[in-house]
């Protein structure tokens, strides 16, 4: 039995499944329960509960016109819009909708690469294009341009984009929205715009000046719900020409602060890719004893970690540092790493990685050749769609929490040391602990880590992963730490978070969807917005 | 007026005096060199802390145009103007008034914008006149001392 | 008339059992439990195409008879899907068996739906003992008009 959107009877919502159907195509809408088993959330942890956000229908137009067609069906029934580009989101919600009954477009048909350039660096992508769609593009027309891939990479530019996701080559195409440059979008009245240089007809440079002229609310459109994005373009690394690793390691878990310094003046002078942290003392946590240690309340002493690193032999951190560009420069800027950090850090040691030219082989690829242990995701690291990350999803999924912290050691410790103590409570492997590595994932900020599994057979397990995860947010956010992307059940906890000014940011955005959207129909709850009819 | 003097509380001073040792901000290589301001004499009289003032705000807003400095654009533009009559530094020039400086000030001449009172408050601008007005050895007693410079002949 | 895989469709039958049967293409597919839409399918197009194995599960590939081809994956099904899946499920009527852990199932049944494919058979693998293992025999086929299901 479909499930029904709120305020909207059964006959009214028939009726605009047949208009659906004679706008696009009875092939392409679907109301089963069969069909709409894929626009469920495999990982939601309130799987086939009450609460679980299910889609009532899914369309699935081919262009810009259906979905024209689409948004004024809707708003003719008040019946909510999902968009979705190609559905990947997992850990974030997947393909499902912030409000059940509502109509899922699934944009997945709408799959061409409009425009692609290797000697001006862009590319312009319809909704459905995936990362393995436009990789597969670029690699048979032999063009001399990188993409920035999210692990794993069946999901689309444009979806991953409108997500904020992130990837692992250089910082500035990390960055997937902020590398994004000019969209369109069917706005909820149906009309279509055009932003940045877009909005000029037979403008020249759409995918090259993002800002246009006057305001540029293609922000707006990133975990927001002011219109369904149909096109959009990207900035494209060229394709280097040479590609080099090596690791660092510092002997104190004092000198961390230093090298986190160092690494983020390379990391902001462009000098190295994704920068890798990881901890050799996490090989450790094996032993209840250092376990203990590493999850002390109130943080591991520095001096008992310095022993249980001088006891085991290890370093007490490391970093892995990536380099492209021309050969003698990734040479250079490894050397000039090397100098600069070991000269600075007393007990820093340099060990060299590996160095090839690119394109790089399919051993290579494998990433065996390092001559320690990496961390670094070989693929995503030369912008190569995989799906290989699957092999270490657990149980039914996972929920994620990523919190936003400062590039700074302090700003590590204090997080391990607050997070691991707020979630103690919890039977859960400890994601904060003093060996807990931040990611270097966005451009100019670190983020840790917390996905505690979904279990699909364990609703106890899944209420307990849900508390956890409600908790997280609020104690992160009473230290100033933002979750910077959450699936729909927690987006309106995330967004409460961000309450500066009595929630300014909040009343700004309803304001600007009750103008834009008054009859609430895309995507109404999405990035904590909601419009005026769903509003309490 | 009291507000004036208000303005030249004994910390603003002391900010300002600390402030004149410091280099000024020139465009520059040349002028940079010219133009250092030396640290004020020392036992500097109290009536002439707003000399002080007018001197800072002068090194702040004028004289990356009208400075000393062969270069210096408004400098070179009044020796154009009067072509050896007036010396084309407006620091080495006696024949200023209050009113002559806040009119130029407030309503610029030429390619001198004018300067809102967010720039150059009422206050400051007082100071400043002040300063273009008072004696010339006064003045002279405050600057670089390397550098005599008398009008282009 | 429609012939039944024993693997596909026996639940129970074991490691052994996959072997003497003579593989996953060796008989046209079973399609006890799957949609209407599938059973049309399968009435037109009875073979298997690509038989996947998955040798964390099922490490003697290599034992495997004749008969359709073999793709062996480590549970990383990335050249899998770009490879192969890409291009054939681009086409109707394809129709690929396997034996994986749930992991690797997991991703080609999304990857299917993408292409209005779909699962239509599933049972666990039984060992010996007739115990369920970790592993997942399947069948993935069209479910669409738009590539003949």
């Amino acid at each position: 039995m479909a499930v029904l959107p709120p305020n909207v009877s059964a006959a009214d919502f028939d009726k605009a499944l047949t208009e659906l159907r004679a706008a696009i195509g009875a092939d392409w809408v679907f109301s089963s329960d069969d069909d709409l088993g894929p626009y469920r959330d495999s990982f939601s942890p309130i799987w086939d509960t009450e609460e679980e956000r299910r889609a009532g229908a899914a369309v699935a137009p081919a262009d810009v016109e259906q979905v024209q067609a689409i948004v004024r069906i809707a708003n003719r029934y008040l019946i909510p819009l999902f968009p979705i580009s190609t559905g990947k989101n997992f850990g974030y919600g997947g393909p499902s909708p912030n409000v059940s009954g509502s109509i899922v477009v699934d944009l997945k048909r709408m799959n061409r690469v409009l425009e692609i350039d290797d000697k001006r660096h862009f590319a312009l992508v319809e909704p459905g294009v995936s990362y393995f769609d436009l990789y597969r593009h670029i690699q048979e027309r032999g063009l001399k341009v990188w993409l920035d891939v999210p692990d794993p990479g069946w999901g689309s530019p444009l979806g991953n984009a409108l997500d904020r996701g992130v990837g692992y080559t250089m910082g500035y195409y990390r960055d997937h929205i902020g590398a994004s440059c000019g969209l369109e979008a069917v706005l909820p009245n149906g009309e279509v715009m055009r932003t940045g240089m877009g909005a000029l007809p037979d403008s020249k440079t759409w995918q090259e000046y993002r800002h246009g002229f006057g305001p540029d609310p293609a922000g707006l459109f990133a975990q927001g719900n002011f219109g369904i994005v149909t096109k959009m373009g990207f900035r494209l690394y060229p394709q280097p020409e040479h590609y080099r690793t090596g690791m660092i390691t510092v002997a104190k878990r004092r000198d961390y602060i230093a090298l986190v310094e160092h690494v983020n003046y390379l990391s902001d002078a462009m000098i190295v890719g994704e920068a890798v942290y990881s901890n050799p003392l996490a090989a450790l946590l094996a032993k209840p004893d250092f376990m203990a240690l590493a999850t002390k309340q109130g943080g591991a002493p520095e001096s008992e970690m310095d022993a249980a690193a001088a006891a085991a032999g290890l370093p007490s951190w490391q970093v892995e540092l990536q380099f492209y560009g021309p050969e003698a420069a990734c040479a250079a800027n490894w050397a000039y790493a090397k100098d600069r950090i070991l000269s600075a850090i007393p007990g820093a040691k340099a060990v060299d990685g590996e160095a090839f030219p690119l394109p790089a082989t399919p051993e290579q690829l494998l990433n065996t050749g390092q001559p320690y242990k990496t961390h670094i995701r070989r693929n995503g690291a030369l912008g190569i769609p995989s799906l290989g990350i699957w092999k270490i999803v657990r149980d039914s999924g996972h929920v994620g929490f990523f919190p936003v912290l400062p590039r700074s050691g302090e700003a590590v410790y204090e997080m391990q040391r607050v997070m691991c103590d707020a979630l103690r409570e919890f039977p859960l492997p400890p994601f904060f602990s003093a060996v807990t590595a931040p990611l270097y994932w966005p451009q100019f900020a670190f983020q840790m880590v917390f996905a505690p599994s979904v279990k699909k057979e364990d609703p106890d397990h899944n209420a307990m992963v849900d508390r956890s995860m409600r908790k997280a947010i609020e104690v992160a956010a009473k230290h100033g730490w933002g979750d910077y992307r959450a699936a729909p059940i927690y987006q309106d906890a995330v967004s409460a978070s961000y309450s500066f000014g009595d929630h300014a940011l909040r009343r700004f955005h309803e304001q600007m969807k009750d103008a834009i959207d008054p009859n609430g129909i895309i995507a109404p709850g999405r990035g904590g917005i909601w419009p005026k009819r769903f509003r309490k | 007026m009291k507000a004036r003097f208000s303005y030249l509380s004994g910390a603003v001073v002391a900010v300002a005096a600390v402030a004149l040792t410091v280099p000024l901000t020139v465009r520059s290589g040349a002028a940079a060199q010219s133009t250092s301001t030396p640290a004020p004499a020392k036992g500097v009289a109290k009536g002439d802390a707003r000399l002080i003032a007018g001197k800072q705000v002068f090194d702040k807003w004028c004289a990356t145009c009208h400075s000393s400095a062969p270069s210096s654009p408004g400098t070179i533009a009044l020796a154009a103007k009067y072509e050896g009559e007036m010396p084309g530094v407006l620091e080495d020039r006696t024949d200023l008034t209050p009113e002559v400086v806040s009119m130029f000030v407030r309503s610029g001449i030429s390619i001198m914008a004018p300067f809102r009172k967010t720039e150059i408050t009422d206050a400051q601008l007082g100071d400043l006149s002040a300063y273009l007005s008072a004696p010339i050895g006064k003045r002279n007693a405050m600057r670089p001392k390397a550098k005599p410079s008398g009008a282009r002949k | 008339m429609m012939k039944v895989n024993p693997v596909l469709a026996n639940p129970s039958l074991n490691r052994r059992g996959l072997l003497k049967a003579g593989g996953l293409a060796s008989a046209a597919l079973g399609v006890s439990g799957a949609s209407m839409s599938a059973k049309a399918w399968a009435a037109s197009v009875p073979a298997i195409d690509l038989r996947v194995i998955d040798q964390r599960v099922w490490p003697r590939a290599a034992d495997m008879p004749q008969g359709a081809p073999l793709h062996l994956i480590d549970g990383d099904v990335t050249h899998l899907w770009y490879d192969t899946l890409y291009q054939a499920w681009k086409k109707p009527g394809f129709v690929v068996a396997g034996v994986t852990k749930a992991d690797a199932l997991f991703v080609l049944e999304h990857l299917a739906w993408d292409n209005r494919y779909k699962v239509i058979e599933r049972r666990p693998l039984l060992d010996d003992d007739g115990q369920a293992t970790d592993a997942i025999q399947w069948v993935i086929a069209p479910a669409h008009p738009s590539v003949g299901g």
